[in-house]
């Protein structure tokens, strides 16, 4: 083993983290070598003054913060997100079975969508004047008859027979 | 006591209690990370903030194939190598807390200096050397944890703490 390697391999010898051969191997470079012994002095040193930097304690009121957010977060997620991904992160449902579910929906969507518009094309073409005329003739308006010019019900039962004229 | 995987279900299930353990158990964890790496209190706040944000939101994602721990430190890792990437910060030398309210102020100053040519040292190191070193010394991570939450091989983070140790052993010579 050569210096380059030995020198890469020294975190992990001092971590005892080698396979006892590479620990072997390590151990025995270091023994011929003055170099790569100086540089594991000097990492464990450096363990030791990276050691002496300072931690500074978690900031008071960091968790009640990061729940604030998080309670915010999971309410934003019921309100919209619920909406547009009804099935996300659900335990029961897998990715596969919520595609499928989602195809599924589409589907429904599309067929609702052209069933709706062929029922309001036909709707439309089959209502002709003479069936208006004759569903108002149905709403049985003839007690009106009598009211006097100028009132509303008058004014309604002129607009009726004018309609079922046209 | 339900273990870390487990309560991450629950938070999958939209429990927020279980959530809350998990800050509780991994919240110093976190904070430490940051802090080390960006030496700056409102920061490193913001940084392990939004990884407990991330976890909670891409709970439903999380799959137990490798340990809760592996994931957390994997999140707050790319946080804080992409923020600063993204921020690239003018380094301020932050004034370290004291270790002790009973030291001695001489003490107390030796030990402050000593924290902020620790902090100037790390901040020298280029983004991928600063983070490993981070996880090594103040996380006590293991060769092959570091590069799980780094998403890198063994032999890469061999390379960047064998490097990042010839740096800091250059600008820490005086200690």
């Amino acid at each position: 083993m050569n210096c380059k390697k030995t020198q890469r391999k020294l975190e992990a010898y001092q971590g005892g983290e080698l396979s006892r051969e590479a620990h072997a191997r390590v151990e025995h470079h270091l023994a011929s070598c003055a170099e790569c012994s100086r540089e594991l002095e000097h990492a464990e040193h450096l363990r030791v003054t990276l050691a002496r930097r300072v931690t500074p304690p978690v900031p008071d009121g960091f968790r009640h913060r990061l729940m604030e957010r998080a309670r915010r977060e999971s309410e934003k997620e019921v309100g919209i997100g619920k909406i547009l991904h009804p099935f996300r992160g659900s335990p029961v449902l897998s990715s596969r079975m919520r595609m499928a579910v989602a195809a599924g929906m589409i589907v429904a969507t599309g067929i609702g969508v052209l069933v709706g518009v062929g029922l309001w094309n036909g709707g439309e073409s089959s209502r002709r004047p003479t069936d208006q005329a004759a569903e108002a003739g149905d709403y049985g308006l003839d007690y009106l008859a009598g009211t006097p010019e100028g009132s509303v019900a008058n004014a309604y039962v002129r607009l009726t027979s004018t309609d079922q004229g046209e | 006591m339900a273990s870390d995987e487990e309560l991450m279900q629950k938070v999958a299930e939209g429990k927020l209690d279980a959530f809350g353990d998990l800050v509780r158990r991994h919240e110093a964890s976190a904070w430490r990370i940051a802090y080390h790496y960006v030496s700056d209190r409102a920061e490193a706040e913001d940084l392990a903030q939004e990884a407990f944000l991330k976890i909670f939101n891409t709970a439903s994602r999380y799959r137990p194939s490798a340990r809760f721990t592996t994931y957390l430190y994997r999140v707050i890792a790319n946080l804080c190598v992409d923020h600063h990437r993204k921020k690239s910060p003018r380094y301020i030398a932050e004034i370290p807390p004291r270790e002790s309210q009973d030291d001695a102020p001489d003490k107390q100053l030796l030990s402050g200096e000593r924290s902020i040519t620790i902090q100037g040292a790390l901040h020298e190191l280029p983004d991928r050397q600063r983070m490993a070193t981070v996880l090594r010394y103040y996380e006590d991570l293991s060769l092959s944890d570091i590069a799980e939450a780094m998403d890198t091989s063994y032999k890469a983070v061999e390379r960047l703490l064998a490097r990042a140790r010839k740096s800091l052993e250059t600008s820490l010579s005086d200690f």
